[in-house]
């Protein structure tokens, strides 16, 4: 405890300490008398009723407080300075003393002279001889290495000059040479064109595109293959999914109330069309902070830029916690805008100055103020808010504003008709009331007939089957006008305009202001403002401030994707390669702070980040100029003295094997059985099912039914994940994970052996192996290229022509039909490709 | 050819030259002596920080925060002031439902509405001054599995399989048998942060009688035993090839050795959910077959099977007992469903030594009020609830806190939530302090920076 509290006191100590230096050089009269004071009244009473707990030789710094020492006293605690010289409001220790915020000492308050005492002393200027404090060592920003600059810097000289295709590799090599290694050879054409078509686009080669590629003996081959894929909207789902990992997307709550999300999949569908577009990172990360706030060409891509703030929106949320639930919403979005864009943990300093980083308390209630000065559009709380014209208040309606317009004159005449209807039948029931209150004279208490229920907008109200004959009677009338209305609601609904679509999205709250910083964290006890503001420890080679008339979230936008801030760039180039090779250059992606690994190759990924941001920002481009390089390119060779230097490849001396993540296993195998509908769904399933909450009555049907699109558009409902997808690693929907777990268990392998998913799209596989002709070598070939994406060899091919013959042989006893165990032997046969590591695995 | 040796006193290189019925081990051997970067299960077993006295617990998880006042905890003052005005002068004492009496040498108070229960009186120790945060389901449930109501972390079920690994590799670490889907679902049961190995293994769901329940991709719907073996043969045979290649990669290894940890989880899972194999007795005693204990009893029974095989965490689930109203038919409801089979399960794992490295934990995410505004029924109360403990090397026979004299909050003795999740990992022989996981840049704990271990309560 000692220790981390030694850390977080840091940058603030030294600057206050040096100050206070200049500040008592030689003692005046007046210095004397002052200190004269202190020691008489002030220092007694610290001692005898602080120092217990704020004190160095107490052992105890409560809330981050030591009073033993002048530096101590003046910096404060977690909240904010405890004493100001001469300045009584300003000094925190004051309003304690007095108990208006903190009450200190907590046992009973001090006398009221003691506490005149203190005013006079923090009036006179705070006089203090104890100079006991050294400043101490702690993360200021100048010690961490992701906060210099990003430098460019020279490709390094290597001996062996023929081997580099790209300085990437110069800078590979010249790690390698120093290390005395060598890189393995490349890898085959077959291994390098399933690498790639996994990475690129998350699924197998065809064995169409296997065959081309073979075929091509041109040097461009690899690059022509590299390009197609680029090309393919695959890129958006494989990539994009990458990313949705990182902003924790999913189409409902969880947390305690799962609550469904039926609109977000159209942020999804941003983030996929984005990285199709290529669009450029920093405009990125512009338009998913501030996209409301950019100029549109037209509806259509206004629409897009406010569906792009969805990534503030698509949280989780302690929706049955009211009273936190504002500040718990702006610490979401502050740690995934800090996590997946700066690789910063700045929601750490939400209670307490960072243990480790640059990033006081301070910084983190200047986001909060940017935050709460936003307005998060996310469907609403557990009821639904119905709101003018019946446009739901908590979210962003979408479309033109004529088609806005169209829907609310629609929806403002359907509720004033249902308003009229309602009336007239509440008129009806006193009508009949009153009538029944005359035949049942005597009777004291009529039973209370419900509300009608009211016309919904989307289904025509049904009628009331009269069983009364109509008489020219009030009731009778009163029945017709109703009949009427509803007929009348009826013909409206007839003509109505398609529903309104919606987005979850931002926009600029109704009014601006800055956040007070919550000490500890908590929401009653207040400290100073925090004007809205950035992390003070980044520094740029501009200023950029807050528009004091509107959130902050598009300077905040600007300052994140600048080109001289030093992390944005770097993040995002560490995760792509993490992507590309299995590991970043720093192995915890969403973390380059000092808790964080260090670069194993900072220079490379600084000149890769400098190439980044001078190629426009653009990830295809990156991408690309990656994959060509000769270190994407080569083999998975074991070598014995290699390993033995570098057994985790950190050097890059061969390419590591990497197991194919859940998408792309369910993918490979939907494709491999030629099931897979590679277009994208309308929609999303949740949207299907529309508002609701997980395990409380929704209709699941939707859910239930079969779904052949690529693993992407998958509903991703946060207390309750799809199977494969909870078996097979996919990250926590509600937290930032760049980094995906990687576990091999048994339950996975009962996944390949059982389920009855692996085994009907064997069949398909076998099925068209089958299709290929008799020829048990041509099967095999089929079979291979389809599930494993190469041809296989002799040896292999005798091994499985066996394993079927034994098993069309072994199943006569129950099959008599020979084409139905021809068909389950090679079933058999393809679900054991797709349980084989190879499979699971990309080389 | 393994039904002789218990597999957890197998290596893992044992199990897998037994597993792959010798076929090509040898080579296989050869290939990875040179092994330099060997394979561990995450899962494997893990030392505890200091000797533990539990090794496995058995949560008895009572969904909606059952009465103490009606149960466990024995309120004379408040039944003396019955119908009273308490500390809200718009509410109304309530006295309990039940009578209470006292049983065992311990002579601990017990209702009337857990009769058997009470029969174990010198087993339990009893917590009647337990508190935690939030008076309220959602959050109180995500809580009490999570530590925190606030951001979503790890259970407390993950924690222990982090911490310990799995005593018995052919069958889950973690099960939770009837989960409900609500107020955090699997949240619940989840690994959050930490890796997904370490997440509960759901048996049905709260809506199915345990009864119905299936265990996913546990049967083949296809093929026959033989040819699954012939078929896992070739799997193995083809992940051997890829072992050749690269004879240090202990990722092909990791999926050996899954595949035939998976084959035999088959045959072991099932044999253990299979309840026929009990005597009438047993299930007499679980009350299973009988319309208003069957769905616990069935429950109950399967956590004493899980328990003998060597499953680490098990929670069980019975729902509703948030008795706003309608309490003293509810709540009698409740108990008459669960009392016979908590009894059954205690006196059962006691018969087989079990109890005394078994943590037996009852209760729900808070308690309920002294008062209420209407007669019959109680609210919710995070400030002073109960929950007892039996076995694991908790003192029996023991009661520790107390609320005030009416129940309104606790007083004496308390123990928080995070108190007793500490207390827990602490029978583990894991120190809460020191189980720690990093995750964005910083250690996290089941007890985040909260927690003391009760040591008044353990043996």
């Amino acid at each position: 405890m000692p220790q981390r509290f030694a850390t977080t006191l840091v940058a603030l100590t030294v600057l206050a300490g040096s100050a206070f230096a200049q500040e008592a050089v030689k003692p005046t009269d007046k210095q004397a008398a002052g200190i004269a004071f202190f020691e008489k009244k002030i220092r007694p009473v610290l001692v005898a009723k602080c120092y217990k707990c704020h004190s160095k030789a107490s052992g105890k710094a409560e809330g981050g407080l030591l009073l033993d020492t002048k530096v101590g006293i003046r910096k404060g605690g977690d909240s904010t300075h405890a004493v100001v010289p001469g300045n009584l409001k300003a000094s925190l220790l004051w309003d304690s003393l007095n108990y208006t915020d903190l009450e200190m000492p907590p046992d009973k308050p001090l006398s009221a002279g003691v506490i005149a005492d203190f005013r006079k002393w923090i009036e006179m200027g705070a006089p203090d001889p104890r100079d006991g404090g050294k400043p101490v060592k702690g993360p200021a920003s100048n010690d961490l290495w992701s906060l210099k600059p990003i430098f460019n810097p020279k490709p390094p000289a290597v001996k062996n000059t023929a081997w580099s295709h790209d300085d990437i590799d110069r800078f590979v090599l010249a790690k390698l040479e120093a290390a005395g290694l060598k890189p393995v050879a490349d890898a085959d054409k077959q291994t390098l064109l399933r690498r790639i078509s996994f990475d690129l686009v998350g699924l197998p080669p065809t064995p169409a595109e296997i065959k081309a590629f073979l075929a091509d003996d041109s040097p461009k081959a690899y690059e022509a293959a590299v390009d197609r894929l680029l090309q393919s909207p695959g890129f958006g789902e494989r990539w994009g999914r990458h990313w949705l990992d990182v902003v924790r997307f999913a189409e409902s709550n969880g947390k305690d109330r799962d609550k469904l999300f039926p609109h977000a999949w159209r942020y999804r569908r941003y983030v996929i069309e984005s990285y199709n577009a290529d669009k450029p990172f920093d405009r990125f990360i512009t338009e998913q902070l501030a996209g409301d706030l950019l100029p549109a060409d037209n509806d259509s891509h206004r629409d897009q830029l406010r569906t792009a703030t969805g990534m503030l929106a698509i949280g989780p949320k302690p929706l049955s916690a009211r009273a936190r639930l504002q500040m718990d919403l702006i610490d979401d979005q502050i740690d995934v805008t800090s996590r997946a864009v700066l690789g910063m943990t700045a929601a750490c300093a939400r209670c307490h100055d960072h243990k480790f980083d640059p990033i006081p308390t301070h910084d983190y209630y200047a986001l909060a103020g940017i935050f709460r000065s936003t307005e998060t559009l996310y469907g609403g709380g557990l009821s639904q808010k119905k709101g003018a014209g019946g446009i739901a208040p908590d979210l962003q309606p979408l479309g033109s504003a004529e088609e806005m317009k169209t829907a609310r004159v629609h929806l403002t005449k359907l509720a004033g008709m249902n308003k009229q209807l309602v009336a007239a039948r509440k008129k009806l029931t006193a009508l009949q009331k009153g009538k029944g209150k005359k035949k049942a004279k005597g009777k004291k208490k009529q039973k209370q007939t419900k509300p009608e229920p009211q016309a919904k907008p989307d289904q025509p109200a049904t009628e009331k089957p009269a069983d009364e004959k109509p008489k020219p009677n009030p009731i009778a009338a009163m029945q017709q006008q109703i009949k009427k209305l509803q007929q009348q609601v009826a013909a409206l609904n007839k003509q109505a305009p398609p529903p309104l679509q919606y987005a979850m999205a931002v926009r600029e709250a109704k009014k601006f202001s800055d956040v007070k910083v919550h000490i500890r964290g908590e929401a009653k006890k207040l400290g100073e403002a925090a004007p809205r503001g950035f992390l003070s420890a980044v520094k740029l080679d501009k200023t950029i401030a807050v528009d004091r008339k509107t959130s902050g979230r598009l300077e905040l936008a600007q300052w994140l994707t600048d080109s001289s801030n030093p992390l944005t760039a770097r993040v995002a180039v560490n995760r792509i390669w993490h992507h590309l090779f299995g590991r970043g250059f720093v192995g915890t992606v969403d973390n380059f702070g000092t808790s964080g690994e260090k670069p194993t190759h900072p220079q490379l990924l600084d000149h890769l980040s400098q190439r980044f941001i001078d190629g426009g920002w653009s990830t295809k481009s990156l991408v690309r100029t990656i994959v060509l390089s000769r270190t994407y390119r080569l083999g998975g060779l074991h070598d014995a003295a290699s390993h033995a230097k570098d057994p985790a490849n950190e050097l890059l001396w061969r390419s590591s094997r990497r197991r194919l993540d859940v998408e792309a296993l369910r993918d490979a195998m939907l494709a491999a059985s030629g099931k897979l509908d590679l277009a994208p769904p309308e929609r999303s399933r949740v949207a299907e099912i529309g508002n609701g909450e997980v395990g409380r009555g929704i209709n699941t049907k939707p859910l239930e039914r079969e779904f052949l699109h690529r693993t992407v558009y998958m509903p991703i409902l946060r207390t309750s994940l799809v199977e494969m997808l909870a078996l097979f690693d996919f990250p926590e929907p509600s937290i930032v994970v760049g980094r995906r777990d990687v576990t091999t268990v048994p339950t996975q392998a009962l996944y390949f052996m059982n389920s009855p998913l692996v085994i009907k799209h064997a069949e398909g596989v076998a099925q068209r192996a089958i299709a290929t002709g008799n020829d048990n070598a041509a099967r095999v070939q089929q079979a291979y290229q389809l599930v494993l994406a190469r041809t296989p060899n002799q040896a292999e091919t005798a091994r499985v022509v066996a394993f079927v013959s034994q098993t069309a042989d072994k199943l006569k006893a129950t099959e008599t039909d020979a084409d139905k165990r021809e068909l389950a032997a090679w079933t058999a046969c393809c679900q054991a490709l797709f349980a084989s590591a190879e499979f699971r695995y990309v080389d | 050819m393994l039904d002789n040796i218990p597999s957890s006193q197998l290596s893992r290189r044992q199990m897998l030259k037994a597993g792959s019925c010798g076929f090509g081990y040898l080579a296989f051997a050869g290939l990875c002596q040179e092994a330099k970067a060997d394979y561990t299960s995450p899962l494997a077993p893990k030392a505890s920080h200091f000797p533990a006295k539990a090794k496995r617990v058995i949560f008895l998880h009572m969904r909606g925060a059952p009465a103490q006042q009606d149960t466990f905890d024995y309120k004379p003052v408040l039944n003396e002031r019955d119908g009273q005005v308490g500390r809200n002068k718009s509410r109304k004492l309530m006295g309990s439902v039940r009578k209470f009496a006292q049983y065992g040498e311990s002579g601990r108070w017990i209702s009337d509405a857990c009769p058997h229960v009470a029969k174990h009186a010198d087993d339990l120790c009893v917590l009647n001054g337990m508190h935690t945060d939030i008076p309220n389901h959602p959050e109180g449930m995500v809580m009490l599995h999570t530590g925190s109501a606030q951001f979503v972390r790890p259970s407390m079920g993950a924690w222990l399989m982090y911490g310990l690994g799995t005593e018995n590799s052919n069958l889950p670490g973690f099960v939770t048998i009837s989960p409900p889907a609500i107020n955090g679902g699997s949240k619940n049961y989840g690994s959050a942060f930490l890796p997904a190995v370490y997440q509960g293994t759901a048996i049905g769901d709260i809506k199915t009688p345990v009864k119905n329940a299936k265990i996913g991709n546990l049967k083949n719907g296809r093929w026959s035993k033989a040819l699954q073996r012939d078929q896992l043969d070739l799997v193995q045979a083809l992940n051997r090839d890829r072992l050749k290649q690269d004879p240090v990669d202990s990722q092909i290894e990791g999926v050996i050795e899954s595949y035939e940890l998976a084959y035999r989880m088959q045959s072991e899972l099932p044999q253990v959910t299979d309840l026929s194999q009990e005597s009438k007795a047993t299930l007499d005693m679980y009350g299973i077959n009988q319309p208003k204990t069957d769905d616990f009893g069935r429950q109950c029974l399967l956590a004493r099977r899980f328990a003998e095989s060597g499953v680490r965490y098990i929670e069980l689930c019975h729902e509703f007992w948030d008795h706003h109203s309608n309490l003293r038919k509810g709540l009698t409801d409740k108990c008459d469903a669960t009392d016979q089979p908590i009894g059954a399960l205690l006196a059962d794992l006691k018969q087989r030594g079990l109890l005394e490295d078994t943590l037996v934990i009852w209760g729900g995410e808070f308690g309920r009020t002294a008062d209420s505004p209407k007669r019959d029924g109680r609210d919710h109360n995070a400030k002073g609830y109960t929950m007892w403990l039996a076995g694991g090397g908790v003192k029996p026979g023991f009661k520790w806190g107390d609320t005030d004299e009416l129940g309104y909050e606790a007083v004496d003795g308390k123990v928080h939530l995070h108190d007793l999740h500490a207390t827990m990992l602490h029978l583990f022989g894991l120190d809460h302090k020191q189980l720690t996981y990093r995750y964005a840049g910083r250690d996290f704990r089941l007890t985040d920076v909260f927690g003391n271990v009760v040591h008044d309560i353990i043996a």
